[in-house]
C-alpha cells in the first residue's frame, strides 16, 4: 500500500469520528425514547387490527363462567375462533403491558434530558442534528397518540387494553 | 295324475317319430303375445310377486331421504345459547351458556363478565404551542400543553374522565360487575316441525311402512317376516350372513320341498286361502313330472327322433303347471293378468305358459346344465329372453310391493 493512501484513509477516519463527536452522548436517551414509544404504538396497531369475531362478549361470560367453574362438567365448550382470539390478545396485550413499562422509563428521562435541552447553551451548527432527533420523538408521541386513539375504535379491543394504557401510557389521570 | 301317459308318450316315442306331425296344441302360439322388452318386464313382475310370496327372504326396498342437517331448535321457553337449549333468562338478564348475566345499562357495552363504558378512552387532543426551543435548537415548538375534549383529560395522552358507577351497579366507573345466577347445564336442541331426528340430525320423515336409518328409508318387513338386515327373513329361517344365498326359484323351491314329503313349502302359498294339503299335493304331482321331463329332455339330447315326444312331455307338464297356475304363483297374480288381458285369453295364456316354461328353464338347467336351454327351445315355445327378468327377481327378491303390473301392449 502506497503511503499516500494510508494518510487517506486515516484523515477518513478522523473525520467520520469528528461528525460522531457532534452527537451530545445524552441525547441518546431521547433516541432509545423515540424507539420505544415507535415499538408500542406498532404493537398497539397490531392490537387495532384484530377484529373481534361476533359473539365475542358471550364468549368472553362463558369463559368467565368456565374459570369460576369447580367442578369441569360445569364448564361449557367455547367455540374455537373465540378461544383463539382471547389468546391473542392476551399474547399482544402482555407485549404492549410490558412495552408500557419500558415507556414510562423512557419518556421520563426522555422529557428530563429535553429539559436540561431547554436550559442548555449550544452552538447553533450543533444544534441541527440535536433538531432532528427532537423532531423523530415528537413523530413517534404523535403516531403513540393516533395508535393509543385506534385501540378504543372497538369498544370490545378497547376493554381488554385500557388497564394497560391507564398503567402506563397516562402520565396522569384525574378524577372529575 | 298323468304320470301313466307321459310313461306311454315317452316309450312311443322310443319307438320312433310316429307322431312328428302333430302340432303342439297345448301351447297358445308361436307368436309372442308380448315384445321381449314386454314379455321381460312382465316376467319379472309374476316372479317379484312370485319370490315376496315364497321365498325364505326379500330385500326391504329404500329410498335416499337427502342429508340430515343438524339439530336446530329450541322450544318455545328455552333460549338456543350454542349447541343447547337453555331455559330463559329473567327479566334484565341475558344468557350466556348455563349462566344469566345482567343486561349493561344504558352507555356501557357487553364484554361478557363485564359492562365496559361505551366510549373510547383516549382519543386525539389539540396540540398548543407554549413553550419553544431554545434558538440553537432551531426555536420550533416544543409543543408543550395538549387541549383535549370535554369529558377527556391530558395526561399525556386525552384520557376519557372516569365516570361514577350508575346506580345499583359496583364496578371502576369504566367497567361494571354483572350479576348472574345459573339456569342448569342446558338441554339437546331438536329438529324443525316437520322433520325427524336419527343421530343427531334432522331428517324428512319415511313413508308410511318405512323408517329411517339416517339418510336412507328402509321398508319395514311385512307381517309375518322379521327384520335381517338389508331384508327380511321368514320365522323358518334364521338371519344368518348368507341367507341370501338360500335364494332359489319358487317353483324349485316348492317342488324340493313337497319332493321331501312336507307341506311347508306351500304353507306360504295358503296365504292364498288355499287348503295347504291341497297345494302340497299338487306340488309333489308336479315334481313328480318334473322328473319324466328331465328324462325326457336328457334323452332328446342323446337319441335323435324323439323331439315329439320330448315336447309332448314337456307340453303336458306345461299345461299341468298352468292349470294350477294360481298355486304355483298366487290369486294376486292370476287376477292382475285376468284383468289385464281380459278379452285376450290366448295372450295371457301365452304369458302364463312362457313363465312356467322359464321356471322349467331354470330347473332343468339346475340339473342340466346349458343343455336345457337348447333342448328345452326345440320342444316348446319356450323364449329365452324372458328370463333374466324372473332371474332377476328370484335372485334379489324385493319384499311387498305397490309396483303396478308393467304398462305393456298385448301383441294379439
Amino acid at each position: 500500500m502506497k503511503l499516500s493512501s494510508a494518510f487517506l484513509i486515516l484523515a477518513g477516519s478522523l473525520i467520520i469520528s469528528a461528525s460522531a463527536w457532534a452527537v451530545p452522548p445524552d441525547v441518546k436517551e431521547i433516541e432509545q425514547a423515540t424507539k420505544v414509544i415507535n415499538d408500542c404504538a406498532k404493537i398497539a396497531d397490531e392490537i387495532a387490527a384484530l377484529k373481534v369475531p361476533e359473539g365475542h362478549a358471550q364468549a368472553r361470560a362463558i369463559a368467565y363462567h368456565n374459570a369460576e367453574a369447580t367442578d369441569p362438567k360445569e364448564k361449557v365448550a367455547i367455540e374455537p375462533v373465540h378461544d383463539q382470539f382471547m389468546k391473542q390478545m392476551d399474547e399482544k396485550v402482555k407485549r404492549l403491558d410490558e412495552c408500557g413499562k419500558s415507556y414510562e422509563v423512557a419518556i421520563k428521562a426522555s422529557e428530563s434530558r429535553i429539559d436540561a435541552l431547554m436550559k442548555s447553551e449550544g452552538k447553533d451548527e450543533d444544534g441541527a442534528p440535536i433538531l432532528d432527533i427532537l423532531h423523530k420523538y415528537n413523530d413517534a408521541q404523535k403516531r403513540m397518540e393516533a395508535s393509543a386513539a385506534s385501540l378504543s375504535a372497538d369498544r370490545q379491543i378497547q376493554s381488554y387494553v385500557h388497564k394497560t394504557l391507564r398503567a402506563h401510557f397516562i402520565v396522569e389521570v384525574k378524577k372529575p | 295324475m298323468k304320470k301313466n301317459n307321459l310313461t306311454r308318450a315317452l316309450s312311443a316315442a322310443l319307438l320312433g317319430c310316429l307322431f312328428a306331425c302333430l302340432s303342439l296344441s297345448a301351447f297358445a302360439a308361436d307368436k309372442p303375445a308380448l315384445s321381449s322388452a314386454d314379455e321381460n318386464s312382465v316376467m319379472g313382475w309374476i316372479a317379484g310377486r312370485d319370490a315376496e310370496l315364497r321365498q325364505p327372504f326379500c330385500y326391504r326396498q329404500s329410498y335416499g331421504r337427502g342429508v340430515g342437517v343438524p339439530l336446530s331448535t329450541c322450544s318455545s321457553n328455552q333460549q338456543k345459547n350454542g349447541a343447547l337449549c337453555y331455559p330463559e333468562c329473567k327479566s334484565g338478564y341475558g344468557g350466556a351458556g348455563p349462566v344469566c348475566w345482567q343486561s349493561c345499562p344504558s352507555g356501557y357495552t357487553d364484554t361478557g363478565a363485564f359492562c365496559h363504558i361505551d366510549k373510547a378512552l383516549v382519543t386525539t387532543g389539540h396540540w398548543e404551542c407554549t413553550e419553544h426551543f431554545p434558538h440553537w435548537l432551531g426555536g420550533e415548538c416544543r409543543w408543550g400543553k395538549v387541549e383535549c375534549p370535554s369529558g377527556y383529560t391530558n395526561g399525556g395522552l386525552c384520557y376519557l374522565n372516569t365516570p361514577h358507577d350508575p346506580p345499583g351497579w359496583k364496578g371502576d366507573g369504566l367497567d361494571l360487575i354483572k350479576s348472574s345466577y345459573g339456569r342448569g347445564a342446558g338441554y339437546p336442541m331438536s329438529c324443525k316441525a316437520g322433520l325427524q331426528e336419527d343421530a343427531a340430525l334432522c331428517y324428512t320423515p319415511c313413508h308410511d311402512t318405512f323408517h329411517g336409518v339416517g339418510p336412507v328409508c328402509w321398508q319395514n318387513c311385512p307381517s309375518g317376516l322379521s327384520n335381517c338386515g338389508a331384508g327380511c327373513a321368514n320365522s323358518t329361517l334364521s338371519c344368518v350372513s348368507d341367507t341370501a344365498n338360500m335364494v332359489v326359484a319358487p317353483i324349485i323351491l316348492a317342488v324340493n320341498i313337497a319332493s321331501l314329503g312336507t307341506a311347508s313349502g306351500a304353507t306360504t302359498a295358503a296365504k292364498d286361502g288355499e287348503n295347504a294339503a291341497t297345494l302340497a299335493q299338487k306340488a309333489k304331482a308336479l315334481a313328480d313330472e318334473y322328473k319324466e321331463v328331465l328324462a325326457a329332455i336328457k334323452l332328446a339330447n342323446q337319441v335323435r327322433n324323439v323331439a315329439t315326444q320330448t315336447a309332448k312331455t314337456v307340453d303336458m307338464w306345461v299345461t299341468d303347471a298352468v292349470g294350477d297356475f294360481k298355486e304355483m304363483t298366487s290369486a294376486d297374480v292370476v287376477s292382475a293378468l285376468d284383468q289385464k288381458f281380459k278379452g285376450h285369453p290366448q295372450a295371457e295364456l301365452w304369458v302364463k305358459q312362457q313363465y312356467v316354461l322359464q321356471n322349467l328353464h331354470l330347473m332343468l338347467k339346475n340339473d342340466m346344465g346349458d343343455t336345457a336351454t337348447n333342448a328345452l327351445a326345440a320342444a316348446s315355445s319356450f323364449d329365452p329372453t324372458g328370463v333374466s327378468g324372473v332371474v332377476s327377481a328370484y335372485l334379489n327378491p324385493k319384499c311387498s310391493t305397490e309396483d303396478a303390473f308393467p304398462n305393456v301392449r298385448v301383441l294379439y
